[in-house]
């Protein structure tokens, strides 16, 4: 039964895999009217393999639906039926049915009776009738444009073989071979087979001389020219031919061949390299599985696991920090001998826990694909042709992380789609080319993860969203805003620009659930208005989830953990900075800026705190774009803590976002900044502008 | 098909069960008994000082921690209505692990562990007293007095940012249904 229930979810994590994959392949199809057999290949692959474990498994809908596709893409692939945008749309039509399919087997969901009929005779129909529209072009390998590529996904890379023999006087030239092939390595994946064939005996063996020369097979994006430029100064050194992979597959064969023979007695280590570079040569003639065959070995681990390993590393922390703690209070000789080994101690558990923490972060790859996929649905269903660029998909989040943000980006991605880019003919108006172009990056940057989304649209209508936020009394009639404040308004809850809503965004929830889904990650996120010219939102995420960098305070007998981020700075107040507004609430003068200033004690109930700030300590707090000062009695020191849950239930404790164990075994709360900063505004009622200013 | 297979599976279950033991773990709150299943029971501890958990209910105590694993206790006297409790020596934290939740409770004392066929347990009579009866699961009367088992289910999912109001909410909103 166990056995059965973790094949099951085996194969839904592969299918996921094949779908992700089939649908990039389809719309790149969409824009790219040369299709190469080895794409159609690789859709078909993906719908049989899913077909096979579905039959397998008794998922007797995904098969039957995935049987139809197969049928279909065999047809296209032997040329009995033509490709064209119909086909293409039919396809990935029948790729999302396959998905909920799979949605609903691994949540054990029903899905109604029929489910997916329409796409199935739609697809059926395909396969009878042949379609209208015009032809997409099927090309062989061998015909294959010199530019585009065999490498799926990668339209822009070039396979290159490159046979560098060297004379043997290159050492004496001072020229190191390994430099250049380091050089190659820069310009994309490489591959080198070292040919030993010319080797000596060693009596006859000369140190001076080189005797090796090298077999390589470079996949680059790079112009042959930068190739080149790597043997410049080993030019009249050496034999070098550089060639592209189709023109020398058979030449390769035979030297395959030749060195096959020639290497009988070679090494098994050496017997590999010579089959991976048959391999290379098949894949260039005939399908070959290098498409569907990750180059990095990787295991498949259930999340459950990884997150049981980080919690033990977690508490290995702990177990260490209360030694140290111990150890205080054993007499200075005997710290003296153990210090040396608690200090490796703390080393290695340091990078133990960076090792298992980096278990848990993946690509933001996976987003970035999705967001691919609904651009393109979006741009058909707005009428209104862009393009979404992305780049940096190889930015590594943690897991969680990644699971919130799809939402978010997502939301604005429609935004920016539906409200941001104009159409076409406004566009061209304002002297804009017809396409649109969402940028989607993302990047690290000082510890933290940077996303942004970027739009080349109208931007933000300032006095459209001012007259707005002012009617929905959002905003005093009378307020003075600067641009800037003006664009943060979208943020505010409730608030919606769209002139006439659409299915695509404008749904009354807006910028404030991105806002907070973003607070909620410890994120923040912020806007660059250029009206007329575009909209850019940056996200700032922090790297994991799990483990926090943070300021231990003290308020009467309890601690509390503040996050290092948030903390600006530190000071005892004099009496006459602080003053007292009619509302009760206080302010604190620092060089001349006023913030609010809100005392822990009074938001938490602390018993025997100090009252007073200016006999305690006014932390400076950043949140988002929130300022304001947190009265604590003192600072007792920094400390990485693991982040723990409270309690299994959902909900939260306002003001606290988790809790963690310190030294000592005793549990201590971590504030939620933007929390106490909800509860501060709370606590003041005032106007919601000249709060947030 | 399999529906109707499991339906049978848990009828058949239910008839040979009638008479079937199971064990409860019984303590005292004021001079009560109650008791709860103890396959629910992960450990029984003593009273140890938790981390307030600031702007909850009285009734929840704060969190400790169970090596490693942060664990909210409840004084579940407060929570039926009763006089909070005193710490003493015997007082106790019963440690009540479900697959979705771990919390504690803090109890006077424990007393045994109680063996009662399933028949035996008599189904509680409604506004009993100043508990609620969801948390009722029977009573078992023995030779000297009753023992009153509680519903774990209805314990697991307690809230910890309950509204006090609630409880009088719940009462009515129960009693109509009676």
């Amino acid at each position: 039964m166990d056995n059965i229930d973790d094949l099951k979810e085996v194969f839904i994590a592969e299918c996921y895999e094949m779908i992700e994959g089939m649908e990039k392949h389809l719309i790149d199809m969409e824009s790219n009217p040369n299709v190469t057999s080895e794409v159609l290949n690789a859709i078909f692959r993906g719908a049989h393999s899913i077909k096979g474990g579905a039959g397998a498994l008794g998922f007797e809908r995904i098969y039957k639906f995935t049987h139809g596709l197969e049928a279909l893409l065999d047809a296209l692939r032997s040329g009995q039926k033509s490709i064209n945008l119909d086909v293409v749309d039919a396809l990935l039509a029948g790729v999302d049915i396959v998905r909920r399919m799979v949605d609903a087997e691994s949540a054990n969901e029903m899905l109604p009776e029929g489910f997916g009929r329409d796409i199935q005779e739609r697809i059926e129909k395909i396969l009878v009738d042949g379609a209208q529209t015009p032809e997409l072009k099927i090309l062989s390998p061998e015909e294959v444009p010199a530019n585009a590529s065999l490498e799926q996904g990668n339209p822009n890379t070039i396979t290159y073989n490159i046979e560098f023999k060297p004379n043997k006087e290159l050492f004496s030239t001072g020229n190191d071979p390994l430099f250049i092939l380091k050089q190659l390595q820069g310009l994309g994946k490489i591959e080198v087979n070292t040919d030993l064939s010319k080797l000596p005996k060693w009596d006859e063996f000369n140190q001076q001389d080189c005797y090796f020369s090298w077999n390589i097979i470079l996949e680059t994006e790079a112009a042959e020219a930068s190739i080149k430029e790597a043997f410049e100064f080993v030019e009249g050194l050496a034999e070098i031919n550089i060639s592209k992979e189709q023109d020398v597959g058979k030449k390769l064969e035979e030297k395959v061949d030749s060195a096959k023979n020639e290497k009988k007695e070679s090494t098994e280590l050496e017997k590999v390299k010579v089959e991976k570079l048959e391999n290379k040569v098949v894949g260039a003639v005939v399908e070959e599985t290098k498409v569907s065959s990750p180059h990095t070995a990787t295991v498949r681990v259930d999340v459950d696991k990884i997150d049981r390993m980080v919690n033990m590393v977690g508490e290995l922390v702990i177990s260490q920090s209360m030694l140290i703690a111990k150890m205080a209070n054993l007499p200075i000789e005997m710290q003296h001998l153990l210090e040396g080994n608690l200090n490796d101690l703390s080393r290695k558990t340091r990078e133990l826990q960076g090792a298992v923490m980096s278990v848990r972060m993946q690509p933001v790859q996976s987003i970035f694909s999705r967001m691919i996929r609904l651009s393109r649905d979006l741009s058909h269903q707005l009428n209104k042709p862009f393009k979404l660029v992305t780049a940096g998909e190889g930015t590594e989040v943690d897991k969680t992380i990644i699971e919130k943000l799809s939402d978010p980006i997502t939301h604005m991605i429609r935004n920016a789609a539906d409200h941001g880019l104009e159409t076409p003919e406004e566009r061209i108006a304002a002297g804009k080319p017809a396409e649109g172009v969402i940028n989607l990056s993302a990047y690290h940057s000082g510890g933290k993860i940077v996303i942004e989304i970027e739009d080349d649209g109208a931007g933000i209508k300032r006095d459209k969203v001012l007259a707005k936020a002012k009617s929905k009394g959002l905003v005093m009639q009378d307020a003075e805003l600067s641009p800037e404040q003006i664009d943060t308004l979208i943020f505010l809850p409730g608030f919606s620009t769209a002139e006439a809503v659409s299915t695509i965004s404008g749904r009354g929830v807006g910028m404030d659930v991105v806002d907070r889904n973003i607070k909620e990650l410890g994120g923040d996120i912020s806007i660059h208005n250029t009206p007329g010219k575009g909209l850019r939102f940056t996200i700032t995420l922090p790297l994991t989830l799990a483990i926090l960098d943070g300021m231990v305070v003290a308020a009467g007998a309890e601690k509390y953990i503040i996050p290092i981020v948030n903390m600006m700075e530190t000071f005892r107040p004099r009496l006459q900075d602080i003053q007292t507004i009619a509302n009760g609430n206080d302010l604190i003068n620092i060089r001349g800026e006023f913030l609010p200033i809100v005392y822990l004690y009074d938001l938490l109930k602390i018993p025997n705190a100090k009252q007073n700030a200016n006999e305690a300590l006014v932390v400076v707090i950043e949140s988002g774009r929130n300022r304001f000062g947190l009265v604590v009695d003192s600072l007792l020191g920094q400390q990485q803590v693991v982040i723990k849950r409270i309690d299994d239930q959902s909900e939260t404790i306002p003001g606290i976002s988790g809790a963690t164990i310190l030294g000592d075994g005793k549990i201590s709360l971590i504030l939620d900044v933007s929390g106490i900063y909800k509860m501060l505004n709370h606590h003041i009622h005032s106007k919601p502008i000249e709060a947030v200013v | 098909m399999q529906n109707d297979l499991l339906h049978a599976e848990e009828e058949k279950l239910a008839n040979s069960s009638n008479n079937e033991i199971h064990q409860f773990l019984t303590f005292f709150l004021d001079d009560e008994e109650y008791g709860v299943d103890i396959m629910q029971v992960m450990e029984i501890r003593s009273w140890s000082e938790t981390t307030r958990l600031p702007n909850t209910p009285e009734f929840v105590l704060g969190i400790i921690n169970l090596r490693g694993v942060v664990v909210p206790v409840l004084d579940i006297r407060r929570r039926f209505g009763m006089e909070p409790a005193e710490l003493t020596g015997k007082s106790v934290v019963i440690i009540l692990s479900s697959t979705e939740r771990t919390l504690g409770i803090l109890v006077d004392n424990v007393s045994d562990i109680l063996e009662v066929r399933t028949n035996n347990i008599k189904s509680p009579p409604p506004m009993s007293n100043a508990i609620e009866d969801e948390f009722l699961h029977g009573l078992v009367s023995l030779d000297k007095h009753m023992v009153v088992l509680l519903s774990t289910e209805k314990l697991f999912s307690e809230r910890l940012l309950q509204q006090i109001q609630h409880h009088g909410e719940n009462k009515e909103h129960h009693s109509t249904n009676h």
